[in-house]
C-alpha cells in the first residue's frame, strides 16, 4: 500500500511545516471495529477491584429448622428466647437478615486474559482509525481546525514546560477546541458513583503521544481532557475509549517515527514486539463501489434484465370518476344527457313557477301596501289617539 | 483513505452525530448530509463524494450553500478542507440550473439529483418571511 507523507508542524505556528515523515505502516492496518470492541470489553475488566459480601453475612446464628409438626414453615429458626429475634427465620435468601442468594465471592474471575496478538491487532486497528478524520469526528472530537491528520508536532514539543505554553501550542495547532469541549462537559456523575470518589464525569480530549519528555508531561497533564502516553506502551483503553474507534491523537515527531520499529511494517517484523507482524486485511481493496463499477467486473456481467414494463395504473373509482364510469358503462352517456336535459327543463319550469309566485307576491304586496295607506289615512282623519 | 463502506460500518451505529427520536427515522447531524438521515447514501462522514444543500445566515444575509467534498483525495487528511462550500443562486431557474450543472455536468452524485433540487426549493421557501395577517373582527360583520 502506498504510504503518503505526513507534515510535521512547528509548535510555534500551525502554518509552518518543519519537516515531513512517511506515514508509519500501522496507520494502514485493517480497521476492525469488532476486534477492538471485543478486546476492549475484556481489557476494561482488568482494572477492577474485587467486591463481595462478607463470607459470614447472614450466617452468624446457630439457627436450626424446627422440622415438621409445629405449624410453621421448615426454614431454620433462631433458637433461644427472650428477644424478638428468637424464632425468626434465618439463613435463607428469603429471610429477613438471611444471607443473599449466590453470595458474591472475591474469587470471581475479575480479570480477563487476552492473547497478545489480539491485543496488538486491536491497538493497530485503533491507531489506523485515529488517522481518519471521519472516525475521529464521529467519535465526537472537535477537530475542524486541525491542519492535518494524523497530527504530528515537532520534537520541540517535548521541551514545553509550562501549562500555559502547552495550551498555547494546542491553540495554535487547532487542538484546543477539543480541550474546551472536555472542560465544558464536566458534570457531576449521575448515580451512586458520585459519592464513591467518582464525583465528576467529562469527555476525553486529545491524547498526546511522545517518546521522550523533557517536561512536557507535566505541562500537559493539567489541561482538562488531555491525556499523555509514551509511544512504547500505547493502551487500547486510551486509543479507543469505550471500545469506540477514533481517538484524537497528537504525536511528537520522535514518537511518530518510532512507530515503524514498534509495530513493524508490511516488509519487516516489529523490532520491539517479538514475533509480531502487522495484521493483513482480508481484502486489499475494500472499496466495494469501485470494485462493482470496475471494468473487470462490468465486462463479465450479463446484460441487465429489464422486467416487464407493466405499469399498473392507479385505480380510479368509477363511482366518482366520470371518464372511468363512462368507459365501463357506455350507456351512462345517454343517462347523463337525459338528466341534464330534464334538469334544464326542470330549471326552466322551476324558474317559471318562481317567477309566477313572485308576481303573485308582488301583487299582494302592492295590495296590502295600498290597504295600509288607506287605513292610515282614514285613521289619521279621525284624530289623535288618546289612551 | 479508508473505503467509504468500511467507514460506514464503523460509524452507522455509533457516532456522535446520531440523533434518535421516537417514531422517526434515525437522523444524523454531521455537515454534508443532504437529508440529515443516518444512512449510507446521505452520510457526510462515510462518503468520498459528499453533497449538501443548506441555507446559511450571515448577519442579515441569507444564502444557499452547496457543500461538496474536495476532489483531491489528499485533502481528505485535512479536516478543514474536506468540505467545500459554494453559493447557489437564489433565483430558482438559475439555482436549479447551477445544481444540475454541478451534479449532472460534473458526474457528481447524480443519484442525489432529485433530492438536491427538492432541498433547494425547500431552503428557498424557508427564507420567505411569513406575513401574519390579522383579521379584524369587524370585517366579517
Amino acid at each position: 500500500m502506498s504510504r503518503p507523507v505526513v507534515s510535521v508542524f512547528d509548535i510555534e505556528s500551525a502554518d509552518s511545516v518543519a519537516s515531513t515523515v512517511t506515514l508509519p505502516a500501522v496507520f494502514t492496518a485493517p480497521i476492525r471495529a469488532d476486534v477492538v470492541h471485543y478486546v476492549h470489553t475484556l481489557m476494561a475488566k482488568n482494572k477492577r477491584q474485587a467486591y463481595a459480601v462478607s463470607t459470614r453475612a447472614g450466617m452468624q446464628t446457630p439457627a436450626e429448622s424446627w422440622g415438621t409438626g409445629r405449624a410453621v414453615a421448615r426454614i431454620p429458626r433462631v433458637p433461644g428466647g427472650g428477644t424478638s429475634r428468637s424464632g425468626q427465620g434465618a439463613f435463607g435468601n428469603m429471610c429477613r437478615g438471611g444471607r443473599m442468594f449466590g453470595a458474591t465471592k472475591i474469587w470471581r474471575h475479575w480479570h480477563k486474559k487476552i492473547s497478545v496478538n489480539q491485543r496488538r491487532y486491536a491497538v493497530s486497528s485503533a491507531l489506523a482509525a485515529s488517522a481518519l478524520p471521519a472516525l475521529v469526528q464521529a467519535r465526537g472530537h472537535r477537530i475542524d481546525n486541525v491542519p492535518e491528520f494524523p497530527l504530528v508536532l515537532s520534537d520541540s514539543l517535548n521541551r514545553v514546560a509550562h501549562t500555559k505554553d502547552a495550551r498555547a501550542v494546542l491553540e495554535r495547532v487547532g487542538a484546543y477546541d477539543d480541550v474546551v469541549k472536555s472542560r465544558d462537559s464536566r458534570k457531576i456523575r449521575v448515580g451512586a458513583g458520585k459519592s464513591r470518589n467518582r464525583r465528576h464525569t467529562q469527555r476525553r480530549g486529545p491524547l498526546v503521544v511522545y517518546d521522550v519528555s523533557e517536561g512536557m508531561d507535566k505541562a500537559f497533564r493539567n489541561l482538562p481532557g488531555v491525556e499523555l502516553s509514551l509511544v512504547d506502551n500505547l493502551s487500547l483503553l486510551d486509543l479507543a475509549p469505550g471500545g469506540h474507534l477514533g481517538r484524537f491523537i497528537i504525536w511528537t515527531k520522535g514518537a511518530f517515527e518510532k512507530l515503524d520499529s514498534i509495530f513493524g511494517t508490511y516488509e519487516e517484523s516489529a523490532k520491539f514486539k517479538t514475533g509480531f507482524n502487522l495484521p493483513r486485511a482480508f481484502m486489499t481493496n475494500a472499496d466495494l463501489t469501485r470494485i462493482i463499477n470496475s471494468d473487470e467486473v462490468q465486462s463479465v456481467l450479463k446484460p441487465q434484465v429489464t422486467g416487464p414494463t407493466l405499469v399498473i395504473p392507479k385505480k380510479r373509482n368509477p363511482l366518482k370518476n366520470a371518464a372511468v364510469r363512462l368507459a365501463l358503462n357506455p350507456y351512462q352517456a345517454a343517462v347523463v344527457a337525459r338528466e341534464t336535459k330534464k334538469a334544464s327543463a326542470d330549471k326552466a319550469t322551476k324558474a317559471k313557477v318562481i317567477a309566477e309566485k313572485r308576481q303573485v307576491l308582488k301583487a299582494r304586496g302592492k295590495e296590502f301596501a295600498g290597504r295600509r295607506k288607506a287605513f292610515y289615512k282614514a285613521a289619521s282623519a279621525e284624530g289623535e289617539i288618546a289612551f | 483513505m479508508a473505503p467509504s463502506s468500511l467507514i460506514w460500518e464503523c460509524v452507522k451505529n455509533n457516532s456522535s452525530f446520531i440523533r434518535k427520536s421516537t417514531n422517526m427515522r434515525v437522523m444524523s447531524s454531521e455537515a454534508g448530509n443532504l437529508c440529515g438521515l443516518n444512512s449510507y447514501k446521505f452520510s457526510g462522514l462515510a462518503s468520498s463524494k459528499v453533497l449538501d444543500i443548506s441555507g446559511k445566515k450571515s448577519g442579515a444575509k441569507e444564502s444557499i450553500m452547496m457543500t461538496t467534498s474536495h476532489k483531491k483525495a489528499s485533502r481528505h487528511a485535512r479536516p478543514g478542507s474536506i468540505l467545500l462550500s459554494t453559493g447557489v443562486k437564489k433565483s430558482s431557474k438559475k439555482g436549479l440550473a447551477q445544481i444540475s450543472k454541478a451534479l449532472e455536468g460534473g458526474f457528481y452524485r447524480r443519484d442525489l439529483m432529485e433530492v438536491a433540487r427538492a432541498k433547494y426549493v425547500k431552503v428557498k421557501t424557508s427564507f420567505k418571511k411569513k406575513k401574519l395577517v390579522f383579521k379584524s373582527r369587524r370585517a366579517s360583520k
